[in-house]
């Protein structure tokens, strides 16, 4: 009975409190997943917000300006009695919300439309309640130096020119009311839902807490921070947050179905041939313009970011006394053209998908500029390499070689303050020490690939408390590649036969490895292009059915027989007396192990003898790698991958990275050279239009399957372990954990 | 003995070339080169990047062709011999010579460390060890050595983590020692004396158990040697009181070929402890080199291998001269 009093009393309270009568968080049916579902859940604990009678939330709900004072004044705990004059024409004096009304414009937080009316039945729009928050947090003086909406997203040109500032603010570092929508939009106009009232008016009462550090551990250690050299995912990872560009890359989505997508940073715009400002000349050449932002943007050393420093960043990436990994696509500009302050004409010969990213940005001119003109050989042994000057978020405040690095934020950023203040790096070249320290709560985060092995993170799946498990697909594709055509030219005795090599892709049972050893974390690979790099990613389906590899013996039977390899009494098959048998050479990792049992006996099923040989990694690579020489006799397993939703690995495969003695250079180590994939993997690389790119990715992926120069095995996965009091991490799938790492803060 | 230390001294300067060329050899022939090693972390890069590399590392001339082994081998000598160590690959705006000098103090800390406490409590037990042979104390501590000397260091460490680091953070809420790590982050007392030593604890401790196993099987048979000796009888049978028997005549002489196994350790302070420090993500110079080895960092791991060379061959010569200096029975000439 008691219970029913206290349980009614809080009923009542909540009614008079909410614009619409309660029902309590646990009981809300429709908030399950919503992005919001803990903001509202806090709202509602804390009486502020409420849901329907029939235990509804209706998140998705527009929100009427009157409501939305009301939810303010109630949240704020404004005095709301005793109001009986109406500030606005439209507002009348029995309006039901007027005492919450008035008790914002008191405040200053409603000023209502220039000609004295309120619309309180008109529903609120995004930008209109950026605007009420950002008073409500006292920072509107803050707003006032933006002449454009300074936000990371597609579409500022459509904010308001009243909203600029408010706008701005609501997606600072440190406030955060606005969040993106889908495709990386503001949609300034577009009515604001319930649940995105609610987050709004939550991140007012709990803004982003200033402060703490992050340790972060991972495996690897750069090598140099100098950003065109040793390039590796330990290095790209600190850059993401010392270092921005013209553009970045947004992930949207979870799992398999994430999508890549690109939105300014420097640039006004992301470039396209639809925006104009991606030309196609008819010699073949590409012409892109790129606008930087009006808002000034300033180097961590207070000097501004100009487009002199993109200029001279492009020019040292061509300088030949200056060694840098990749030129690409750097080495194929043509023209690099200052028109204005603001704008930059970049011609390429040739059209090139890299080109998206704009050109170099890394490097600051006031800094190096005299260096590099003077002495080449002194600005690459400089403390570029150390401590080179950045434009991101944070800055590099020490690093002890071997040991830690230590970012600190930068309160003067762009984009508002970073919440965490410090960032250290801990180098821990032990995947196992690594997981210690995760568990002992030593450390905040792991990075991707780098940190906590997969296998471990899949088989202590969630044992540790306040840590989340983050295992998500990586754009690795573990495989086995053939030595079809061998390093001196002699073609492989038995696997130059295309049908002895589908044989093999159709004999191996990968939903049993899947499922066995990685709990179907890392599902059936069915082409060289992972789900990970989401824009070339083609299903099942794009690529046809009828391809795709299966675990079907019979037919793997019947492809050998076809092939003239015959069963004989001793269960194994022959063809001219002579047995098929080979080696399959790969690393010794324990699931590796595991999972070429499991292939080997496949390929007893079907008479075939696979014979293992594992060695430790290093050396296993050594032998594929030396010289180029591919130094196994029959084929090897391991996993490929790159670091880019853009792009997949098809490029190794082409007919020119195939070693020879007298052009040893190349990845190719399959020795396979067919001239219609070399054509499908040029536009993939190349080819600006997404849409073309993905269509020569899955023309490409149709080619491997009907020769299978190599057999897809598993789309691999890679672990991030955090804090679940770390708020606001969104993690890729092409592994930069950070890119985002301004908005992280901590709530516990 | 002067004319024996100029020989050695000579016999020295062949080795030291053997060695390098044997190590120069061992390095360029296993494996990728720098420049193909770039690959593994992005197979994006064009071949003619990787060319382009090499060229640069001058493992390739002007013209794409690969330039003879011993060619670069005088290369690397000469430049050995002028004081051009070369610049490390992976380590930021180092020479060789200077990512040594990087690492190496943390190495001398921690071997220094771990030697003396594996000392200081080895000497004694293998004393008392010697003296009551086959009691329990001596059974108990011959098993504990052997158990000390036959568990893998990676094992220890990690266990020496999950007991002390690990456990006491799940069930107290706070670890009792750091599992890695040169000093505190963010913390007040970051980087403070004791600090320092709290994070050196559990290395220190993996690496004194392991070597202190060593230390007592040596001390105690050295003592039972000296102890069965005529002269240590003697000094009984003429009534010296035992405590001066087992100190003046008995230990003494049983540190001799102590002296001997100190001082060909010493090396090993500045070799690293390459499995203890990957474990706690220590930066000494055993991981140095063994990064340096597998990131085909050829200038330091070259550097460092020809300096622990050097450093063996002549803690070896001190070894001889320090035992002729305690051991006035031994001559050289």
């Amino acid at each position: 009975m008691k219970k029913f009093i206290v349980a009614s009393v809080a009923a009542i309270m909540l009614l008079t409190l909410a614009f619409v009568p309660n029902v309590g968080a646990a009981q809300l049916s429709d908030i399950a997943g919503n992005p919001f579902e803990k903001q509202i859940t806090k709202l509602v604990e804390n009486g502020v917000i409420a849901g329907f009678p029939d235990g509804t939330f209706k998140p998705d709900q527009e929100v009427t300006r009157a409501q939305f004072a009301k939810l303010v004044a109630v949240a704020f705990a404004l005095p709301t009695t005793g109001v009986t004059v109406s500030t606005f024409s439209d507002v009348y004096a029995d309006h039901w919300a007027l005492g919450f009304i008035e008790a914002a414009v008191a405040k200053g937080w409603i000023k209502g439309y220039p000609d004295g009316t309120f619309g309180p039945e008109k529903n609120i729009t995004r930008e209109e309640m950026a605007t009420l928050m950002v008073r409500v947090l006292g920072r509107e003086q803050e707003g006032t130096k933006y002449t454009e909406a300074f936000v990371m997203a597609n579409d500022c040109a459509k904010v308001s020119d009243w909203a600029f500032g408010a706008v701005t603010l609501a997606y600072h570092f440190d406030i955060q009311v606005l969040t993106y929508h889908s495709g990386r939009m503001i949609d300034p106009q577009t009515p604001a839902t319930r649940a995105e009232t609610a987050n709004a008016v939550y991140m007012g009462m709990k803004p982003p807490a200033q402060g703490g550090q992050l340790i972060v551990g991972m495996a690897q250690e750069p090598s140099k921070m100098y950003p065109y050299q040793n390039n590796m995912a330990a290095k790209s990872q600190i850059l993401n947050c010392t270092l921005d560009g013209w553009i970045g890359v947004a992930p949207e989505g979870t799992g398999v179905t994430q999508k890549g997508v690109y939105y300014p940073i420097f640039a006004q715009e992301v470039p396209s041939v639809e925006n104009g400002l991606v030309k196609f000349n008819e010699d073949g050449s590409m012409d892109m313009t790129w606008h930087l932002r009006k808002t000034p943007v300033y180097w961590s050393d207070g000097v501004q970011v100009t487009l002199d420093d993109s200029i001279f960043s492009h020019e040292v990436l061509l300088n030949n006394a200056i060694p840098a990994d990749s030129r690409d696509p750097e080495d194929v500009v043509t023209l690099i053209e200052k028109l204005d302050e603001n704008t930059l004409h970049v011609v390429y010969s040739s059209e090139k998908s890299a080109a998206l990213y704009g050109p170099a940005f890394s490097l600051a001119k006031h800094k190096y500029g005299d260096l590099v003109a003077s002495n080449p050989e002194g600005f690459f042994r400089s403390d570029v390499n150390q401590y080179p000057l950045g434009h991101g978020a944070y800055k590099i405040e020490s690093w002890t070689v071997g040991s830690s690095m230590t970012l600190t934020a930068r309160d003067d950023y762009h984009f508002g303050p970073p919440n965490l203040k410090a960032i250290v790096w801990l180098f821990i070249p032990d995947a196992s020490t690594i997981y210690a320290r995760v568990a002992s709560g030593d450390l905040d985060l792991t990075i991707p690939g780098i940190g906590v092995a997969t296998t471990t993170a899949i088989d202590n799946l969630n044992s540790v408390d306040g840590v989340v498990y983050e295992i998500h697909p990586s754009t690795y594709v573990e495989h086995m590649e053939f030595n079809i055509l061998n390093y001196d030219r002699v073609s492989h005795p038995i696997f130059s036969d295309a049908n002895v090599r589908k044989a093999l892709s159709f004999a191996v049972n990968r939903e049993q490895a899947s499922t066995e050893l990685y709990k179907g974390y890392e599902p059936p690979a069915y082409s060289m292009i992972p789900p990970a790099v989401a824009v070339c990613f083609a299903t099942k389906e794009e690529i046809g059915l009828d391809l795709i590899p299966t675990y079907d013996p019979a037919k793997a039977a019947a492809l050998l027989d076809q092939a003239g390899w015959m069963l004989a009494s001793d269960g194994w098959r022959y063809k001219d007396g002579k047995k098929l048998e080979f080696q399959l050479s790969t690393t010794n990792r324990t699931d590796r192990q595991q999972m070429c049992a499991i292939w080997q006996k496949n390929f007893a099923d079907i008479g075939v003898q696979c014979n293992l040989d594992f060695k430790p990694g290093a050396s296993f690579f050594t032998d594929t790698w030396a010289g180029m020489k591919r130094g196994y006799p029959d084929m090897v397993e391991f996993a490929w991958g790159s670091t880019d939703p853009r792009y997949p690995v098809t490029d190794v495969l082409r007919g020119d990275r195939v070693a020879f003695p007298e052009s040893p250079q190349g990845q190719n180590y399959a020795g396979w050279q067919n001239a219609d994939y070399d054509k499908q993997a040029q536009i993939i690389q190349d080819s600006f239009d997404v849409a073309k790119a993905k269509e020569a990715a899955i023309k490409s992926q149709q080619i491997l399957l009907t020769d299978m120069p190599v057999i897809p095995l598993l789309f691999t996965a890679d672990a991030a372990l955090y804090k679940v009091a770390i708020q606001g991490i969104k993690d890729p799938n092409w592994s930069s954990i950070t890119w985002n790492v301004g908005e992280w803060y901590w709530e516990y | 003995m002067f004319t024996f230390i100029i020989r050695r001294f000579l016999q020295m300067i062949p080795i030291l070339i053997l060695i390098s060329i044997l190590a120069f050899l061992l390095l360029r022939l296993s494996g990728p080169d720098p420049a193909e090693y770039m690959i593994m972390s992005n197979p994006r890069i064009k071949p003619e990047d990787i060319l382009r590399e090499k060229q640069r590392l001058g493992l390739v001339d002007a013209s794409g062709k690969p330039v003879p082994l011993f060619i670069q081998y005088f290369y690397w000598a000469k430049g050995i011999l002028q004081g051009e160590w070369g610049w490390s690959r992976i380590w930021p705006n180092v020479t060789a010579f200077q990512a040594i000098m990087l690492f190496l103090p943390n190495s001398l800390i921690l071997m220094g460390l771990a030697l003396l406490i594996a000392i200081l409590v080895a000497v004694p037990i293998g004393i008392y060890s010697a003296l009551k042979q086959y009691s329990a104390f001596d059974y108990i501590f011959t098993t504990g050595t052997f158990l000390g000397m036959s568990l893998p260091t990676f094992w220890l460490a990690l266990m020496s983590i999950i007991v002390f680091h690990l456990l006491p953070a799940r069930l107290f809420g706070a670890p009792w020692f750091p599992a890695g790590d040169l000093a505190s982050f963010g913390k007040p007392y970051a980087g403070v004396w004791w600090d320092r030593l709290w994070h050196l604890a559990l290395p220190v401790m993996v690496l004194s158990i392991y070597s202190m196993a060593g230390w007592t099987r040596y001390m105690r048979s050295s003592m039972l040697e000296v102890i069965r000796a005529d002269y240590v009888r003697t000094a009984r049978a003429k009534g010296v009181p035992e405590r001066r028997v087992i100190y003046k005549h008995a230990l003494r002489n049983a540190l001799i070929p102590m002296v001997t196994i100190l001082t060909l350790s010493i090396p090993g302070l500045f070799g690293g402890a390459l499995i203890t420090e990957t474990v706690f993500a220590y930066p000494g110079v055993g991981r140095m080199l063994y990064q340096a080895v597998l990131g085909k960092d050829y200038a330091v791991a070259m550097a460092d291998i020809l300096f622990l060379a050097l450093l063996t061959v002549l803690f070896n010569l001190m070894a001889d001269v320090l035992y002729a200096v305690v051991d006035p029975r031994i001559r050289y000439n």
